[in-house]
């Protein structure tokens, strides 16, 4: 009796021992909630509110110039590869398709590299016969000294963040059905919260929160209501015709001193073929604001009623606060793909402004069976990169794509499982024709600022910082340093294949460095091949 | 009358039989699918808005084999049928520029595109009827 008490006593005080070593590990809750401040990038865009800015001032205006390649990680992958890296006490954490890896932050040495191996059937890899590569990694969540990724074969895993040890693995979702958990998950207090797309092979969207410790579900919120719950009445149509979408697959902003999360949610499917879902589609197109402890929704607002064009809302961040007339408001910034910025207030739910920042045309024109010529195309845009903001300017610089298209609907509409299910085709402009923007946006009243134009879309990440410099990249594989004043671009160096996520600066053994990220996104952007790396820049 | 309709529901039974699967198999009834001929037509419109992205021999190059073990598991496992298969080509290909061939063309490109997987020519052309081609479930080739 006596061996059995000093045991458990054993048990209980090396179970409290790990817990605190896990806490020590750190990031803590107390320090995510307060990663504006840091001069190190804590979560996917930098913060909870995604501002992406960061009160770093060793790089300028003057020197940007003198920025050369510290160092280059090969990740040794030739799929998708978009990761927004995470930095936490000098360590980098990037993810390939199926591998997890930690680097030296100054130098790009590997401490640990963690391979997944599929465990559930994978999402084949076609849509029609075109390889897409249809899952990809956008990144990680770290906290208390676990990282926490999603994998092609719809598990999340969570690993030692220092060893890179697998500690627990679930299946949350069925890949094989296109449930793909592509977006870096939000950890929040003691809950990992992540949801699903693609939205054009017809899934029905859902985001959940699961527990930190071991991935237990905990929430789950339908984008698309099931029979019975709120927001059914706005589908009608077909009942024979599956009617879904609704994808989540852009990591969602969080106020964390209210608990609120800002999800921005996808089209609904089929895309183009509106007669089978008739009303709204809610909540499609749509930025829900759930409670993050129970996935309750607390308010809503749909961008695009009852969308025919593909456009997902992808953009819910950044969170800030700006003078409107003379009084301070808390604002939301929300874009979609429909190529529109809007700052929405986050207690009145007033609108306060919208301004197209890409060429809108034929926008409310349903697709027809002969086709019609549109602006934004199906890709955008706003695609999967946010706006930055920058407090000492009051400034959002936003990165999208300007590409149009012809939009048809199809003679027929039929289901076929597997396969993208738009209810018909789209055919782009010529890739010539195809083009991006960096815009500079008064954060109060929507006025633009200035515009930079890029000769392809741009996806990149952007991020500011307190030099009034921007870091971002193009798709012709160029790493750019922008004047944040006047557009004008002080830096330019080609990493040899397109920059199309992360792109983040930090401090490491107190000097500042930026991170790009570089390798393969979807054909349909047509880029070259290319190899999946990280690099490094610094000042000599 | 009653004639008639027997004769035309013993047309249709045996019709029925000719279409419901294509296997691989070199049996009478699975001879009556496609024609050579609808193959050949074929192959020159695989070849000028196919080729480049899928090979020659549908064996994938910047995109993905339509040929082989991709073909059969995307496609021969008796729950789609050569109705889907025309249905996704039709509406999606070639890439980028969906929809732009006629109907007769893309049925001649299905038509090559069985051929290569195996599945043998006969006298009957593959016609554009969608319910004849939604009877014809697509099963796995036996090697």
């Amino acid at each position: 009796m006596r061996y059995s008490i000093v045991l458990s006593a054993l048990f209980a005080a090396a179970f409290l021992l790990q817990r605190q070593a896990d806490a020590d590990a750190g990031p803590t809750q107390a320090e995510l909630d307060a990663a504006g401040e840091s001069i190190e990038w804590l979560l996917p865009n930098h913060d909870y509110a995604g501002q992406r800015f960061v009160d770093l001032k060793q790089i300028t205006r003057d020197n940007a110039a003198q920025l050369r390649p510290v160092c280059i990680y090969q990740a040794g992958d030739t799929r998708g590869f978009q990761p927004n890296p995470l930095v936490y006490k000098g360590l980098m954490y990037i993810t390939t398709v199926t591998s997890t890896i930690a680097i030296d932050a100054a130098s790009c040495m590997i401490r640990w590299r963690h391979d997944w191996r599929p465990k559930a059937k994978e999402a084949a890899a076609t849509i029609g016969s075109v390889v897409v590569n249809p899952f990809r990694s956008r990144g990680a969540a770290l906290k208390d000294g676990t990282l926490v990724r999603s994998t092609s074969d719809g598990h999340l895993i969570a690993l030692d963040a220092e060893t890179g040890k697998e500690l627990w693995e679930r299946l949350v979702a069925n890949a094989e059905k296109y449930e793909l958990m592509i977006m870096a998950p939000v950890i929040y207090n003691d809950l990992v919260i992540t949801g699903i797309g693609i939205s054009e092979f017809g899934i029905k969207g859902w985001i959940g929160g699961f527990r930190l410790s071991n991935g237990e579900p905990v929430w789950r919120f339908n984008t698309i209501p099931e029979e019975g719950e709120p927001g059914a009445e706005t589908w009608s149509g077909a009942e024979d015709k599956p009617h879904g979408g609704g994808g989540i697959w852009v990591t969602p902003s969080l106020d964390p001193a209210k608990g609120m999360l800002y999800v921005a949610v996808g089209n609904p499917a089929p895309d183009f073929f509106g007669g089978v879902r008739m009303g709204k589609n809610l909540y499609t197109a749509a930025m829900i604001v759930l409670d993050a402890k129970t996935g309750k929704l607390q308010w809503f607002r749909q961008v695009v009623s009852h969308d025919l064009h593909d456009w997902d809302l992808t953009i819910t961040n950044p969170l800030y606060s700006a003078v409107i007339d003379g009084t301070h408001r808390s604002l939301v910034s929300v874009a979609g793909k429909d190529g529109i910025l809007r700052a929405v207030d986050r207690d009145s739910h007033e609108e306060i402004f919208k301004v197209p920042l890409t060429t809108i045309s034929n926008a409310d024109v349903e697709p027809t069976i002969e086709g019609v010529h549109t602006c934004p195309g199906v890709l955008g845009g706003f695609e999967w990169s946010s706006p930055s903001y920058n407090p000492t300017t009051n400034m959002l610089v936003a990165p999208t794509v300007d590409w149009c298209g012809v939009f048809r609907k199809a003679d027929e509409l039929r289901y076929v499982p597997g396969q993208l299910y738009m209810g018909g085709s789209y055919t782009y402009d010529p890739v010539q024709d195809s083009r991006g923007w960096l815009t500079a946006v008064n954060a109060s009243t929507g006025a633009i600022i200035w515009k930079y134009q890029s000769k392809r879309p741009m996806l990149a990440a952007v991020t500011t910082t307190s030099a009034d410099l921007i870091f971002t990249g193009e798709l012709t594989g160029d790493f750019v340093v922008v004047d944040a004043n006047q557009g004008d671009v002080l830096y330019r160096f080609n990493i040899g294949g397109p920059v199309t996520a992360g792109v983040i600066t930090y401090a490491a053994n107190g000097k500042q460095y930026v991170g790009v990220a570089s390798g393969v996104t979807a054909g349909f952007w047509k880029t070259p091949p290319a190899s999946s790396i990280l690099v490094i820049f610094g000042l000599p | 009358m009653r004639r008639f309709v027997s004769t035309l529901a013993l047309a249709s039974l045996v019709f029925t039989a000719v279409i419901t699967s294509i296997r691989g198999e070199t049996s009478e009834n699975e001879m009556t699918i496609y024609t050579k001929e609808q193959a050949a037509t074929g192959r020159d419109l695989y070849a000028e808005h196919c080729a480049s992205c899928h090979g020659m021999m549908l064996e994938g190059g910047s995109s993905v084999p339509l040929s082989g073990a991709t073909f059969q598991t995307r496609w021969a496992d008796e729950k789609h049928s050569v109705g889907d298969l025309f249905y996704i080509v039709r509406t999606l290909m070639p890439y980028g520029q969906p929809a732009t061939l006629s109907k007769p063309e893309y049925i001649d490109i299905i038509a090559y595109l069985l051929m290569i997987n195996g599945y043998p020519a006969g006298r009957r052309a593959l016609p554009l009827d969608p319910a004849v081609l939604d009877g014809i479930i697509i099963r796995p080739r036996r090697p």
